[in-house]
């Protein structure tokens, strides 16, 4: 990795820790004017982990990667990295290649910039992981907008580094190829530490542990995902009937802990409690002295995007 | 890509790099048994042929090696230089014959055209257009940052920005050097053909202090590259420092340092200068060179992309 322009607060290569989280950054600023640029950012990677930043566009996503990485300078604030620096890989979000050499001359180039030793198996091995074998002797510029994103993985990949850095990884891919890609960060779970920068808050949620939430260059949350979507779950419950559900409107709109009640469609009832506390202990109560034929009770799907969106503070 | 090639990668992901790595190694073995059965075999390979391509391993130095002969950049320093150069003398010596045939009445060459003048002829050629062949190929090497994803490929991969800048100028420099070596080597064997024996010496100082003048002028384009991103800036950044180059000879005093003379010294030197006279213009050419590529070095590192 590159230890040019100076990363604020690394004099050097730092020791590596073994413990401790994989990176992390105190106060990181860059400001560009006009209320652009990240603000006091402090990151917080546990090692081992799969981290998605997520945030709007514009919300400083690829600047504060870029500081990570030290492709730019920041005006205040430390990186701190818990791995050699010589064993963290950055896929930026559109990798470029060398038009004339081919792809395992690329997966190679990149492995024996941060490893000279590095054996010939690893490049095979890069370029099976993303799915390029068949394409290893074809150059770079051939490549579609996709195979170059893989490309770019199988750079980061090659030298089996212990700290990904990867901006946008699925953003050119399509619905398989973005599959195959997450299944891949995925499997590093444990392995390897990724910090994954994606708008797409499916993907996140899908193969991210810990998130964190940038908007307007400000990290408004960190920390697991499960317990995000937790917090932000909202206390709704979807009961289905068979009948029209009339009568079980009536009673739900007689409690005092219910918000609203409301009827989506025949036989399909939404109740809307104060808490989810009081929805969870009087809900089952009141469908139990009601005559009504319950078929299923479930609280409403919660994910990422209502609590990205809770938090944030957009509507849905 | 293909179905097989999909599900391989998805076994392969779930399975993460030692499964990877074992698939590959099967393959791999799986080709070493040759054909499956049922399979046409191929003809009988000769020991030459089996024995595995010894590929060097792929660095810097090699990259920038490959980005002179893949891109056929090669190909436009052959034809500058050699080809070029090579045509020079001859069209001096024949140029009453030339003129003749292209019904130029009224032009009379000169007759006592010499071995100075055939120099000349290729001093010229390679003095303009060898020159800008020069800098476009330099200025392609060393725009370091034109590419945002691959000044991030390369800045988040080397160690320090001498090996973004060392590599891409030395192999730039010696290919523009060979060619201008051989070119020169071509002309000197030309002379000696058409106006007979010229002095060794000094075919080799005019050959070394041409060097010395492309050799800065490549030096410029790097000294351009610590303040400019794009190939096209750079190429006309070193091009107008060239001309204004010989500016200094106005003042007195700096005319025996200025080193644009070295671009004419083969030409000079086959009249009646002498090689000290071009010592003083050599040692400012070479002090230009290393402060310039000092100067990318130090400013490319310091950029931010």
């Amino acid at each position: 990795m590159a230890i040019f322009p100076p990363l604020p607060g690394v004099p050097g290569a730092p020791a590596a820790s073994e413990s401790g989280p994989a990176l992390r950054t105190h106060g990181l600023t860059r400001d560009y004017g006009r209320g652009t640029g990240v603000f006091g950012v402090g990151l917080a990677v546990p090692r081992g982990s799969v981290y998605g930043l997520v945030g709007p566009n514009g919300a400083g996503k690829t600047t504060l990667l870029s500081l990570i990485s030290g492709m730019r300078r920041a005006d205040a604030g430390e990186v701190d990295f818990g791995v050699p620096q010589d064993r963290v890989a950055v896929c930026t979000d559109v990798p470029e290649f060398e038009p004339w050499l081919s792809a395992a001359e690329v997966v190679e180039l990149a492995g024996r910039l941060v490893n000279p030793d590095l054996r010939p198996e690893c490049v095979k091995t890069a370029l099976h992981r993303t799915g390029l074998v068949e394409a290893a002797d074809r150059k770079a510029g051939s490549f579609s907008r996709g195979m170059t994103q893989r490309l770019g993985l199988a750079a980061a990949l090659v030298a089996e580094p212990d700290l990904m850095i990867l901006d946008e990884p699925t953003s050119a891919l399509d619905p398989r190829g973005r599959a195959e890609v997450l299944d891949l960060v995925a499997g590093m779970r444990g392995r390897t530490t990724v910090v994954f920068s994606s708008h797409i808050l499916a993907d996140v949620q899908r193969v991210c542990d810990q998130v964190g939430v940038l908007r307007a260059g400000r990290l408004i949350y960190q920390g697991p995902v499960a317990e995000l979507v937790a917090e932000h779950m909202r206390p709704t419950w979807l009961i289905r009937l068979r009948d029209d559900g009339a009568a079980l409107c009536r009673t739900f709109a007689a409690e005092d802990w219910v918000v609203r009640v409301s009827s989506v469609r025949p036989g399909l009832v939404r109740v809307q409690a104060r808490t989810v506390d009081e929805g969870e202990r009087n809900i089952l109560g009141v469908l139990d002295r009601s005559a009504a034929r319950v078929i299923s009770v479930g609280p409403e799907e919660s994910d990422l995007e209502s609590a990205f969106l809770s938090i944030t503070g957009a509507a849905r | 890509m293909s179905e097989r090639s999909v599900s391989r990668l998805s076994a392969a992901g779930r399975a993460g790099t030692r499964a990877a790595a074992k698939a590959v190694a099967e393959q791999a073995r799986g080709q070493a048994h040759g054909p499956a059965p049922g399979q046409a075999r191929g003809p009988a390979r000769t020991a030459e042929a089996a024995r595995p391509r010894v590929r060097r391993p792929l660095g810097l130095w090699r990259l920038e090696v490959l980005r002179v002969t893949r891109t056929r950049r090669w190909l436009l320093l052959l034809i500058a230089f050699p080809l070029l150069g090579a045509a020079g003398p001859l069209v001096v010596r024949h140029l009453d014959r030339i003129l003749e045939v292209l019904g130029a009445d009224g032009a009379n060459p000169p007759d006592d055209m010499g071995a100075p003048e055939g120099m000349a002829a290729y001093v010229s050629a390679s003095g303009q257009i060898g020159l800008f062949v020069a800098l476009g190929i330099a200025a392609a090497a060393l725009a370091v940052d034109h590419r945002p994803g691959l000044a991030a490929f390369y800045r988040t991969r080397t160690r320090q920005a001498w090996d973004l800048v060392v590599p891409r100028w030395t192999v730039c420099a010696a290919a523009v050097c060979i060619a201008n070596t051989v070119a020169t080597g071509i002309v000197w064997a030309e002379l000696r053909w058409l106006w007979g024996p010229v002095p060794t010496d000094r075919i080799l100082y005019g050959a070394l202090f041409n060097t010395l003048y492309l050799l800065m002028a490549l030096g410029l384009v790097a000294g351009a590259s610590a303040f400019l991103r794009r190939p096209v800036a750079l190429f006309g950044a070193a091009l107008v420092a060239l001309v204004l180059s010989p500016l200094p000879r106005l003042w007195k005093p700096m005319r025996d340092w200025e080193p644009s003379s070295l671009g004419g010294a083969g030409v000079e030197l086959l009249e009646n200068a002498s090689p000290g006279e071009f010592v003083r213009p050599a040692i400012v050419a070479v002090l230009v060179t290393l402060t310039m590529l000092s100067l990318a070095v130090w400013r490319v590192g310091r950029r931010e992309m």
